[in-house]
């Protein structure tokens, strides 16, 4: 009796029981580098607002989250606020996974629409008019992120590749391809750290080299599938080539690719910009043992265009059972505060949604992401709007079953391909 | 018989009383506890085993989605569906193709290392330890485990065979490691069987053997082989059940890649169900493993039952 | 002769040893990695011994991931689950045992059939019932599913059916009810089996993967196994982390292994009652 009184009398006067906070649930798939810095920004959140508990939540990145997302949001236990990639709103909105956000909303949380980059808010409402309700926005973009080349300054100077200032130009992709060869024959690095098995790390790298061939996988909001077989089957045939010649790693992971290049076996890597933190810190702890770099995805083809999507946070629909406005105005002070404090998001290599951030002197001169981001900001494309492509989507499956294989020798391009369009077509019609 | 008089509905209700009454004079205080022992099992059991499997059975019918709402009646429209779905016959393939790559060679791994364990008296704890160790473990642990031993760049696995191959990503490899890997973390399991089965065969019939001159090779198929059936077939039953569900391992150690290549029913279901939200046709694939599980169960059955009848 | 037998014993020793090597390597090998160095998990050639042992996985793992939370997930799904199968199955099986009562055999039968019912293919329907209870995402909705556990009932049955009529109708004659015959006598006698069936189903819900994967939306609420697949940290090179978790999550399991050896063993020996 003694005991259960004693702790009553705790529960009563612990300062949770006074405060009693508002306690709002974030899910997000930060498991690179840039997961530390939106930890980073939670615990700072937390810490400088007393009525407000943020629990942060960290899933397996791309299906597994959108899977686990979809079955909690039709369970009724969805989380209060989530990240969300740009390239998953047609799959999304069609599901009706999230729940709309007011212009009134979003005001009274200190945020309009015009401090966000355009071209994401002009994509978002696009999205929202063809598979949600017309005009409202279902995510606060807090982003873009892209493809970008990391790569090994030591390696290359061993390699001859660097000039005397050590700089180097990369024009065309014959020329690149050249460049490679020379690595593999004047050191015993790999010349490119890839994530051949890794679905996602080849469709990034195949729609950039796909795009700067102008290929085109959507016309009037409808799949198109006829650049398939030229420009597509070209750009696959690229990638192959490197592997077969042995440019690229065979048979390797995400996490394989990413210990390949920052241990220093690989002159290159074709990676997100998100693992920049992986290198800065890296270089802090002394476990990265060389002089890297960063640039923006280079011009192999005709045009600049590089593969890049926008984390956006977002609210998961609550059927039934609204959210209570003070949760909701924590959720928005949560979403209003990581957008002003974007420049930790940014030193995760992203490069800001929010233009006070983004146009700030302190982005604009942060290390190293002003190496890469002036150039990689205008170069952006983002897939196509249709159910069929993004994060998680059909599109990703085929790339896996079936681009993966072509790297690894075990299937044609050609056929790669013919399966690749075929899933597509099946995809768009069920 | 539209409407019931109410003199039938009082003679009916009283007969059924005076049987009630019968019965419970007979059985009555067995009745009672019986029913209060069994009705906390029979609850759990109706509503979590057996109305879910008659519901699998309905919703085979319907086109519900994953909160089991807006199920139009379909027909044997998913029937249909599954017999021209390449998928379904490849992941049916594949799910029969580890079994065969399981059932029967842990089967007759675990009764080898039964023989060869008890063959020691000091050492017999540890060495079967060794082997029933990996059976207690997670599966996720065992796949994580694995994973990094079979990785193609820095596995030791590799290493240690001089090779390079991607042993999970590779469509030729791919099921028989997770075959392997499913060996290596069960056969403790079918060793333990086979071990308590040996040692029930009593010690005098192999002394009395081996006094008539029979060689180690007549002593195994004309003593231990015979009296160990049961126990084989048990080994053996249980592995084709078990195995029959194989969901884990794929999921953790190849997502069902490469291009599908070993994506098995559970997990095509899975996908169904909670990816594609297509309930109904989920619900369709999962009926075949019922009816693989079903036609094993069957199987055991007449072998241990077509057993007992030589016997007599 | 002698030296032939001699040599045999030697070979087969030598067989042995190497299969059990050849079982426990990769136990090893997973404590190494999580023992040293990131840096020093993708060294070429590797070093089959740690040369630096350092903790700092481990301190990374349990400050950074909520395994702690997974762990008392497990623990109290798993018990509850452990007690409440013991409970339910010794009830039923007492009953199908040692009652007469209508439908007996037809009871006895649907348990039997029960076996070639898999959780796994019940998913859909058990998750839009759960669902329609909410309990998704719930310690309910990851126990319930797994208290309908046949196997317990039957090896029970086995072993009660082989207490001796006398003790029953001693008891009877007392005037015990049939509730504590069963609490005072028959479990009493059979505490082996009890034992050996409560860490067969503690080990079996410890390990389950499929349900909890399924039900669970939310990390904290996952249990070790599933936990330990769904967050995973991609900084840098993780393999000495990934080993560390491995670990973390064995450890329980291997300890109370090596406490149990004998009950666990007996354990799955009694799994031949169900022949």
């Amino acid at each position: 009796m003694k005991y259960a009184i004693a702790v009553i009398a705790l529960l009563i006067c612990s300062p949770y029981a006074l405060a009693a906070p508002e306690v709002v649930s974030y899910w997000n798939f930060f498991t690179g580098g840039d997961g530390v810095r939106m930890q980073q920004l939670v615990q700072n959140f937390n810490k400088s607002h007393d009525g407000i508990q943020v629990n942060s939540t960290t899933l397996t990145w791309g299906t597994p989250f959108y899977t686990k997302l979809h079955s909690a949001v039709v369970s009724g236990n969805a989380p209060d606020v989530v990240s969300y990639h740009l390239s998953h709103f047609p799959i999304g909105l069609e599901q009706g996974d999230l729940r709309p956000i007011t212009t009134e909303e979003l005001n009274k949380a200190g945020l309009h629409k015009n401090q966000f980059l355009k071209s994401l808010i002009d994509k978002s409402l696009a999205d929202s008019k063809a598979y949600g309700q017309p005009g409202r926005l279902y995510g606060v973009p807090l982003d873009t992120h892209t493809l970008v080349l990391y790569y090994n300054k030591d390696l290359l100077r061993k390699a001859g590749v660097l000039g005397q200032s050590g700089q180097f130009k990369i024009q065309g992709i014959d020329q690149f391809s050249k460049m490679l060869k020379k690595i593999k024959a004047r050191t015993d690095a790999l010349p490119i750290a890839f994530a051949s098995n890794d679905g996602a790390t080849v469709w990034r790298t195949w729609y950039t080299l796909f795009k700067q061939q102008h290929g085109s996988l959507e016309k009037n909001g409808k799949l198109y599938l006829k650049d398939l077989d030229s420009t597509g089957l070209k750009s696959l045939r690229a990638i192959a080539d490197w592997s077969k010649q042995g440019y690229i790693s065979h048979h390797t992971s995400y996490p394989a690719m990413v210990a390949l290049f920052v241990s220093g076996r690989a002159a290159f890597m074709i990676n997100g910009d998100w693992e920049v933190p992986t290198l800065v810190d890296g270089k802090k702890k002394g476990t990265v043992g060389f002089d890297y770099g960063i640039m923006a995805f280079p011009q192999l083809y005709d045009n600049r265009d590089t593969w890049a999507d926008s984390h956006n946070l977002a609210i998961p629909a609550h059927k039934g059972q609204p959210m209570s406005p003070a949760k909701l105005e924590a959720v928005f002070t949560f979403i209003d505060y990581v957008e002003e404090h974007a420049i930790t998001w940014a030193a995760g290599g992203h490069i800001p949604a929010y233009q006070p951030v983004l146009n700030s002197t302190e982005f604009k001169q942060m290390v190293p992401n002003n190496e890469y981001t002036p150039q990689a900001a205008r170069d952006v494309v983002f897939a196509p709007s249709l159910p069929v492509f993004g994060v998680g989507s059909p599109a990703y499956t085929a790339v896996d079953n079936f681009f993966v294989p072509a790297l690894a020798g075990q299937m044609t391009p050609k056929a790669a391909m013919a399966h690749f369009r075929k899933s597509l077509l099946n995809a768009s019609q069920h | 018989m539209a409407v019931n008089s109410p003199t039938t509905t009082r003679a009916a209700s009283s007969a059924a009383a005076a049987r009630r009454r019968s019965w419970r004079a007979i059985r009555g205080k067995n009745a009672k506890s019986a029913l209060l022992m069994i009705a906390p099992f029979l609850v759990v059991y109706g509503v979590f085993l057996i109305y879910p499997a008659i519901r699998v059975f309905w919703l085979t019918f319907t086109s519900a989605d994953l909160t089991g709402s807006g199920g139009a009646f379909v027909g044997l429209g998913n029937y249909a569906r599954l017999v021209f779905d390449p998928l379904f016959w490849a992941s049916l393939w594949h799910t029969v193709y580890f079994v065969l790559l399981t059932a029967a060679p842990s089967t007759a791994l675990g009764l080898l290392l039964a023989i060869l364990i008890l063959r020691w008296n000091r050492l017999r704890p540890f060495f079967l330890a060794a082997f029933f160790l990996p059976y207690i473990l997670p599966v996720s642990v065992v796949t994580m485990i694995w994973a990094w031993i079979l990785d193609p760049n820095f596995g030791v696995a590799n290493y240690l065979v001089g090779t390079s191959i991607a042993w999970l990503d590779n469509a030729t490899w791919a099921m028989p490691m997770v075959a392997f890997v499913t060996i290596w973390w069960m056969v403790g399991f079918n060793t333990v069987l086979f071990i308590s089965g040996l040692q029930n065969i009593p010690v005098e019939i192999y002394e009395a053997a081996r006094l008539d001159g029979c060689g180690a090779f007549r002593l195994f198929t004309s003593i231990t082989w015979p009296m160990l059936y049961p126990v084989t077939v048990l080994v053996f039953t249980l592995q084709l059940i078990l195995q029959f569900k194989i969901f884990n391992q794929v999921y953790l150690l190849t997502q069902g890649g490469p291009y599908n290549s070993t994506v098995v029913l559970l997990q095509y279901m899975y996908r169904q169900a909670f990816i594609q939200h297509n309930g109904g046709y989920a619900a369709t694939i999962a009926l075949s493993v019922f009816v693989l599980i079903l036609v094993t169960s069957f199987i055991q059955y007449r072998l241990l039952s077509g057993r007992k009848d030589r016997d007599a | 002769m002698k030296i032939r037998r001699y040599l045999t014993t030697a070979a087969l020793f030598v067989v042995t040893s190497l299969l059990a090597l050849f079982w426990l390597f990769p136990l090893y090998w997973a404590v190494k990695t999580s023992l040293v160095s990131e840096s020093q998990t993708i060294a070429r050639p590797p070093s089959w011994f740690p040369a630096h042992i350092t903790f700092a996985a481990f301190r990374n793992v349990l400050e950074n991931s909520p395994i702690v939370i997974w762990y008392i997930n497990s623990i109290v799904t798993g018990l509850i689950i452990t007690v409440a199968t013991l409970l339910l199955s010794a009830m039923c099986a007492y009953a199908l045992s040692q009652l007469r009562f209508k439908g007996r055999s037809i009871l006895f039968w649907l348990v039997l059939a029960g076996f070639m019912i898999p959780l796994e293919a019940n998913a859909i329907p058990l998750y839009m019932l759960l669902n329609r209870f909410g309990l998704v995402n719930s310690y309910a909705g990851i126990i319930l599913p797994q208290l309908a556990f046949p196997a317990a009932v039957i090896i029970y049955k086995r072993f009660f059916d082989d207490v001796p009529q006398d003790f029953r109708d001693a008891a009877r004659l007392d005037g015990a009810n049939d509730f504590r015959i069963l609490f005072q006598v028959y479990l009493p006698i059979n505490w082996g089996i009890t034992w050996a069936i409560a860490i067969i189903v503690f080990i079996v819900a410890w390990n389950n993967f499929f349900w909890p994967f399924v039900i669970v939306t939310s990390t904290d609420k996952m249990t070790i196994p599933v936990g330990i697949t769904q967050v995973q940290s991609a900084y840098g090179i993780t393999y000495a982390n990934q080993m560390a978790t491995a670990v973390l999550a064995a450890v329980p399991v291997v300890i109370a292994y090596l406490f149990f050896q004998k009950r666990i063993t007996e354990g799955v020996m009694s799994t031949t009652a169900l022949k």
